[in-house]
């Protein structure tokens, strides 16, 4: 049986048609959100994050009828509204085989607005245990935590 | 495939009253893995995430209740009465999976999963905690070690929900401790972990609460150790014992990740370092 979900994606209000039990990282993909990435598929490897209203998630993890209302993020909206982060991630080299990036943008760009309210510095230690959820097999993590920390940096000064 | 979503608490008992046979499902971060690899196949489900979202809050006697629908990321960010009333309960939710599992990952799923290396349940064993559980016919309160009968098992029947889980105030002053070892921190399940709360009044233990998680088919109470530290003064000769009796009283078993006897090592020392710093 098909039913409709209402949801809004990347700030545009869409209403989808699934079938029942549909995953929402299937149900993305079918409607043009390419750019998440299914990894593990099993909820490990954070290649599929998105921003569930405000909060990140692996969208391999959940059904498309649970989401019903909610606000979801991906990478895409992050690509066009946080330019500095992705130029500090491709400055950093922070960028080899790409399949984990959209997960990782996606729960950076979480982790940076969660700072830029509480207005503190972000220590490495705060990076790390705020990606630990999103593997990477390429870069071993050091330039996307140090592009990370820039990208905060540089949002800081800003503020 | 049917996939209800009821909206209110009279909803869900009637529906699993109707579809005894149907999967709960909450956060999915349990469920979606097991539909991958198989072990759920052409399942009927009811979704919980439609329902009312509840807070936690204390009652007369000082217990905290949680709802079962709680994330482990919302314990984990604390709040300041979680974090100095019950920190057990805190870390263990720390520790469960990564940022984005934690965000869905439900209390009561981690219970009625029932893993024998569930974190969230490791951390809440030393509070003597009791589950609520719901159904048409009204609600019933089981201590959490009645309710958890083997790996992947409970006492909770076909049409009941797991609404709630109640943890007593511990004594004032108690010290806790959660340990847990794996290959890495994210995402792993635990070789070994413990949780441990102690209260020491003038030399003596006068209280002692002590779980271990992955070393046996439930989450274990060491009852042994309980009992031979009891109203004991702790001394070196008296850890290095407590620390003898966990190597023998948890049972663990050789698996991909980790051997008994490494097991056991680790429950030893896990206990010794924590009650060395305890007697500080």
């Amino acid at each position: 049986m098909k039913v409709d979900v209402h949801v809004t994606v990347n700030g545009r209000p869409t209403i989808w048609q699934v079938e029942d039990g549909e995953r929402l990282l299937d149900t993305l993909r079918k409607n043009g959100h390419t750019e998440v990435k299914e990894g593990c598929g099993g909820g490990e490897c954070g290649a599929c994050t998105v921003a569930l209203n405000g909060e990140i998630i692996c969208s391999c993890c959940a059904f498309t009828q649970q989401v019903e209302g909610a606000d979801i993020v991906t990478a895409a909206w992050v690509a066009e509204h946080n330019p500095a982060l992705i130029d500090s991630l491709v400055n950093h080299n922070a960028v080899q085989c790409g399949f984990c990036t959209p997960g990782v943008v996606v729960a950076a760009d979480n982790l940076l607005k969660k700072c830029t309210c509480n207005r503190h510095k972000l220590g490495t230690k705060e990076i790390k245990d705020n990606m630990e959820g999103n593997i990477c097999r390429c870069t071993g993590y050091i330039k996307i935590i140090e592009a990370i920390a820039a990208a905060a940096e540089e949002e800081r000064h800003e503020v | 495939m049917a996939f209800l979503r009821p909206q209110s608490r009279e909803e869900l008992l009637n529906a699993i009253h109707e579809h005894p046979g149907y999967i709960m499902v909450a956060g999915a971060t349990d469920v979606w893995p097991k539909i991958r690899r198989g072990a759920i196949k052409d399942a009927d489900f009811i979704d919980l995430t439609a329902m009312p979202r509840l807070e936690p809050y204390c009652d007369a006697q000082g217990a905290l209740h949680l709802p079962g629908s709680i994330t482990a990321g919302r314990i984990a960010a604390g709040g300041d009465k979680m974090c100095k009333k019950w920190p057990l309960l805190v870390e263990g939710a720390r520790h469960v999976g990564s940022p984005q599992i934690r965000n869905r990952a439900t209390i009561a799923g981690n219970i009625c999963t029932a893993s024998p290396c569930a974190d969230m349940t490791t951390g809440l064993t030393p509070y003597n905690p009791e589950v609520k559980l719901s159904s048409l016919a009204g609600s019933r309160q089981l201590p959490l070690r009645e309710f958890l009968t083997g790996p992947g098992r409970t006492a909770r029947a076909a049409d009941e929900w797991l609404e709630e889980v109640i943890l007593p105030l511990p004594p004032e002053g108690v010290f806790s401790k959660f340990c847990k070892t794996g290959r890495r921190n994210a995402l792993i399940i635990a070789v070994a972990s413990m949780a441990l709360n102690i209260l020491i009044k003038k030399g003596k233990i006068e209280h002692i609460a002590l779980a271990f998680g992955s070393v046996a088919p439930t989450v274990l109470r060491a009852q042994k150790v309980e009992e031979f530290l009891l109203g004991k003064e702790l001394s070196a000769a008296i850890i290095e014992e407590a620390a003898a009796i966990a190597y023998n009283e948890v049972k663990p078993i050789n698996d991909q990740r980790a051997t008994a006897e490494y097991r056991r090592q680790v429950c030893r020392d896990f206990l010794a370092a924590a009650l060395e710093e305890a007697a500080q």
